[in-house]
């Protein structure tokens, strides 16, 4: 998917006009509240920490705390599943079979 | 206090009651430059009269031993029983850090910033020594049970997770060699280093994981220091860590750095410091390649640093 990074490297969902648009599969399946919690550090990029450590990329790592963002995916994925369960029942619905 | 009686000279100030070990001890007091002495007699008793309040110094010797030198705030009338004990604690802590030795009662701060200090504490019992350096600190008990008695420890704001050859497994559990199906192992663990050398064609990795999950709560660093690196000619060759949930290198990871360089003895640096939770730890070797013309990697450190 793609993805929009700004000039700290965060990741976005949607280009303000001022992002580089990165091309990645490490989202896939994720919710805007997981990926807007990382920073994607392309290749041959460097991004330097406010203590003065120097991250060379490819390095994709979280800003916010993992497990809030562990717990919003967590979510996400129920209410997908909630969703599919949902559509299943429908279509077996209209067949006249039972699950 | 005592006024002036009958002409004698007014007595004003407080007792400082001195117990040592036996009789022939000489004590001396001192403050401010003042000091008064006196020699223990069969009881062991030495008894300062007059001495104004505040914080004296309490030095005892018989000739041959000298006692480590105590401070007493003088209040009221009170006492203190002097000792020779005397034991060592070695303390190497990263230089520039801030290195105390305290036993809950008395705490001792090291004279300086270097990373050595002889500490010398004046009674048994268990001694927890700290550095400190900004928000880094770690924390050591040493026991000590005897007079003259040597101990030594080492503060650091680095931990192991493999050490040239040292796999640290009171930490990882150990490591071990995990490969995708469609590859054959190509991780060897030497005497002092790994070597990856992922197996068969096309797009092929190998890798070195954790037996365990390691809580990456308290770090912010992992590091990875890599000896060499082969890179045939016309593939790609990745140096990759990742932290996973499961045991699957070919999975999404929690986070990862991958780098395509070809240099030796480099150090690779993965961001943790939002990782509040536990994850394997994984070296891999990433790349294309032929039967006949394999990519590899070699490391022989990985380590952590506190936040």
């Amino acid at each position: 998917m793609m993805i929009y990074i700004d000039s700290d490297f965060k990741c976005h969902i949607t280009d303000d006009g001022t992002m580089l648009a990165v091309e990645t599969d490490f989202f896939d399946g994720k919710c805007d509240a997981y990926i807007e919690g990382y920073r994607f550090v392309p290749a041959g990029e460097v991004w330097t920490r406010e203590d003065g450590v120097v991250f060379a990329g490819e390095m994709v790592a979280p800003w916010k705390d993992w497990t809030e963002l562990d717990a919003a995916k967590r979510e996400y994925e129920r209410e997908q599943l909630a969703k599919y369960e949902q559509a299943l029942s429908e279509i077996e619905a209209a067949l006249g079979v039972s699950g | 206090m005592i006024g002036n009686i009958g002409g004698q000279k007014p007595i004003t100030g407080d007792t400082l009651t001195v117990t040592t070990p036996g009789a022939g001890i000489t004590v001396t007091v001192s403050k401010d430059g003042k000091s008064k002495t006196k020699v223990s007699g069969a009881d062991g008793v030495v008894a300062f009269k007059g001495l104004e309040a505040g914080a004296w110094t309490v030095n005892c010797t018989d000739g041959e031993q000298t006692s480590v030198p105590r401070t007493v705030e003088v209040t009221t009338d009170y006492s203190i029983s002097i000792t020779f004990f005397s034991a060592t604690i070695n303390v190497t802590y990263p230089a520039g850090s801030v290195c105390t030795a305290t036993d809950g009662v008395t705490t001792l701060t090291a004279p300086d910033t270097s990373g050595s200090w002889e500490c010398t504490v004046p009674n048994a019992g268990t001694w927890t020594v700290t550095a400190t350096d900004g928000s880094k600190s770690n924390s050591a008990a040493v026991t000590i049970t005897t007079d003259g008695q040597t101990a030594s420890v080492t503060l650091s704001y680095t931990v192991s997770l493999y050490d040239h050859g040292d796999t640290c497994d009171s930490v990882t559990g150990g490591w071990e060699a995990v490969y995708p199906h469609y590859c054959s192992n190509g991780t060897t663990f030497g005497t002092d280093r790994v070597t990856l050398i992922p197996g068969g064609s096309g797009s092929v990795r190998t890798a070195a994981l954790t037996k365990n999950k390691i809580d990456l709560t308290p770090y912010s660093k992992i590091y990875v220091h890599h000896v060499s690196t082969i890179k045939r000619p016309g593939n790609y060759t990745c140096q990759r860590i990742d932290l996973l949930d499961q045991k699957d290198i070919t999975g999404t990871p929690i986070a990862y750095v991958s780098e395509n360089r070809t240099e030796n003895d480099w150090i690779q640096v993965l961001d943790v410091s939002e990782i509040n939770t536990t994850c394997y730890v994984g070296i891999q070797c990433n790349g294309s390649s032929t039967e006949s013309n394999l990519p590899k990697i070699v490391f022989d450190a990985v380590w952590m640093e506190l936040r």
